[in-house]
């Protein structure tokens, strides 16, 4: 039973019902109530007038169940941090920003608060008004973790609660951080936020009290500090991540270095990697740091802003 | 008043300049496509979801005209005059190919959901009658079940592609179709090289290289489709083939680090750190056995001989 429900994670933490959820939710009841069947002796010719819903099991098969022997099943906190930590097998998760398509929709900014429950002061994800030099014109940047190979945030962590998994995500622990924000003070891309506050949805977690799912960050907690995740969630059930799927237009790709494969997130077309940063002078962020980045960018080609005729004062 | 004329011309030459940028020119032979099959109000339930999840970002609900007018060029309002004046094939190819800032959606939605977003677009045009396209015709029998293979050619390091049609319990190879052939990824499939079109013995070849990442054993899962569905149907065969690259990359947090675990950080600060500790505590325990070997002296009795005083 346990590793039924090890294999079919019920996300709490998410608001957003999408179809793969449900689909996951009914496979999750489908489990446990065809095992509860089992144990009880259910056979399908008892309870003729009892009512019968139609459930979908871990292993694909389409069963049908009394509706009373239905039972929802949560994911408990342990289960939860051990995959945290371990990550996917095989993986080496990436993301390519195209800055020519950046049209600072902020799609990608609502969609991951909402996802992560964050203040709408506070960015895991952010879009940036960049100007490389007062004769340029200015374009839209954005800017999620990085995710690095050589993560300095982790290494100034006195407490272990900041962690990079097999699969590269860098995540954060909140029922282990101490709040002390040495990594805040370490990363060179200013990506990690602090709750200085009582968490946005409070209320939420006083109603339904969820586990905590550091893939997530979710619930939320005060005096601990959060980061974007690259919704580790999300990718545990082939789903894009939040911001990946929210933008309308087609910035990002995501995907596995191991394949060599990434998939942009608004047109669904999954183009080769090398070739994508090869064609169009893929870079990445203040690579001289030394830091290892898995977020490349692609040039911004196209800008929506105009060359301004006279230096800005505010820039030079 | 010549100074007017020109003015006059000045602004309709701009604003036929403006015109001209912001048309979309279909081509011709798209602009005649038609749904193969009747609109329905399930049709349209499901292009409003479509739409809602897509479409509405930019182009807004339709009749309110809400849409995003930042946008250049205008998204526009679909449900206006100048939206439902396009063609029903035009509508198809602008969704399904994209231009700026509306993206590409042939891969993101399938032709169905196109159409089905069609429909829903059309439910707020009153003076809408819709036509069907007829049905295509094709260079085989009806009734024939259509079959694909799909197999690597040892020799001709080729990817082989075999499509046959069965009737009446007879098989025969099917030439002249259009193959499209895929590699499944993790988050959709990486289309692997053109369309290739099978010849009279009913086969399609592909190149292969074997630069195509497989997994741990090197297996690659690939897609064989026809690509003409309208025409044929949906004719697919999956296969997993061991002609890919070994994936024999190791996991990014294996190696020792100062970012990684305990048990994983470099040796020198294991060894640097226990030599510290270790040496800290070694002094300490030197000082109290000196100390207490000083105690102990003290306790001893002294001879008369041995006192100086």
């Amino acid at each position: 039973m346990s590793s039924d429900s090890r294999k079919n994670e019920l996300d709490n933490s998410k608001s957003k019902n999408s179809r793969r959820d449900f689909m996951r939710k009914l496979g999750l009841i489908g489990a446990v109530a065809s095992t509860g069947a089992v144990v009880s002796g259910f056979t399908s010719a008892a309870g003729v007038d009892e009512e019968y819903i139609k459930v979908l099991t871990a292993d694909n098969k389409l069963v049908e169940i009394p509706k009373s022997q239905v039972k929802k099943v949560k994911l408990d906190t342990e289960v939860l941090q051990s995959r945290g930590r371990i990550g996917i097998a095989g993986k080496r998760w990436v993301m390519v920003i195209d800055l020519a398509k950046c049209r600072n929709a902020r799609e990608c900014i609502k969609g991951c608060q909402e996802h992560h429950h964050l203040h709408p002061y506070q960015y895991h994800i952010n879009t940036l008004v960049m100007q490389d030099n007062p004769q340029s014109a200015p374009y839209n940047m954005p800017k999620p973790c990085m995710h690095c190979d050589n993560p300095p945030c982790v290494s100034v962590c006195p407490v272990n609660a900041t962690f990079k998994r097999q699969d590269g995500i860098v995540l954060i622990d909140n029922e282990r951080c101490i709040g002390c924000r040495f990594c805040m003070a370490a990363c060179p891309y200013s990506v990690r936020i602090f709750n200085w506050e009582k968490p946005f949805r409070e209320q939420l977690y006083q109603e339904e009290p969820m586990e905590y799912d550091v893939e997530a960050n979710v619930p939320q907690r005060k005096g601990t500090v959060s980061k974007c995740l690259f919704s580790a969630d999300c990718l545990r059930g082939g789903e894009l991540p939040t911001c990946v799927r929210s933008c309308p237009n087609g910035v990002f790709y995501f995907g596995d270095q191991n394949e060599n494969a990434v998939t942009n997130g608004t047109t669904r077309q999954t183009v080769v990697l090398s070739e994508l940063l090869e064609k169009n002078a893929g870079y990445r962020l203040m690579e001289d740091l030394g830091t290892k980045p898995r977020v490349y960018y692609l040039p911004p080609k196209d800008r929506v802003f105009d060359t301004p005729e006279k230096p800005d004062s505010h820039h030079s | 008043m010549n100074k007017f004329f020109l003015t006059l011309i000045i602004c309709v030459c701009a604003v036929l300049k403006l015109s001209a940028q912001t048309e979309w020119v279909v081509p011709a032979e798209h602009q005649g496509k038609l749904s193969p099959v009747q609109f329905t109000e399930s049709m349209q339930q499901s292009g409003a979801d479509i739409f809602a999840a897509q479409c509405q970002v930019c182009h807004g609900m339709p009749g309110q005209g809400n849409y995003n007018a930042m946008l250049v060029p205008s998204p526009g309002d679909p449900a206006a005059q100048k939206f439902q004046s396009n063609t029903d094939g035009a509508i198809f190819y602008k969704v399904s190919e994209g231009r700026a800032t509306m993206p590409s959606f042939k891969s993101a939605l399938s032709k169905a959901d196109i159409w089905n977003v069609i429909s829903y677009v059309r439910s707020f045009n009153a003076s809408y009658v819709q036509e069907t396209a007829e049905k295509i015709e094709t260079n085989i029998p009806e009734g024939t079940l259509l079959a694909l293979g799909l197999r690597y050619d040892e020799i001709k390091k080729m990817v082989e592609v075999s499509l046959t049609g069965s009737l009446n319990q007879v098989t025969n190879p099917v030439g002249g179709v259009g193959i499209k052939l895929e590699a499944k990824r993790y988050f959709g499939n990486l289309p692997l090289g053109d369309i290739k079109t099978t010849n009279k013995e009913g086969l399609a070849y592909f190149s292969w290289d074997g630069t195509l990442p497989g997994d741990s054993l090197g297996n690659v899962h690939l897609i064989a489709q026809v690509e003409q569905v309208e025409a044929y149907g949906e004719v697919k065969a999956e296969q997993t083939l061991p002609i890919g690259l070994v994936n024999d990359k190791p996991a990014l947090n294996k190696e020792r680090a100062m970012w990684n675990t305990v048990d994983k950080a470099p040796l020198w600060i294991i060894f640097g750190f226990t030599g510290a500790v270790a040496t800290a505590w070694f002094f300490i325990f030197y000082l109290l056995f000196q100390v207490k070997r000083i105690f102990v002296l003290g306790k001893e009795p002294i001879t008369e001989e041995e006192k100086i005083i």
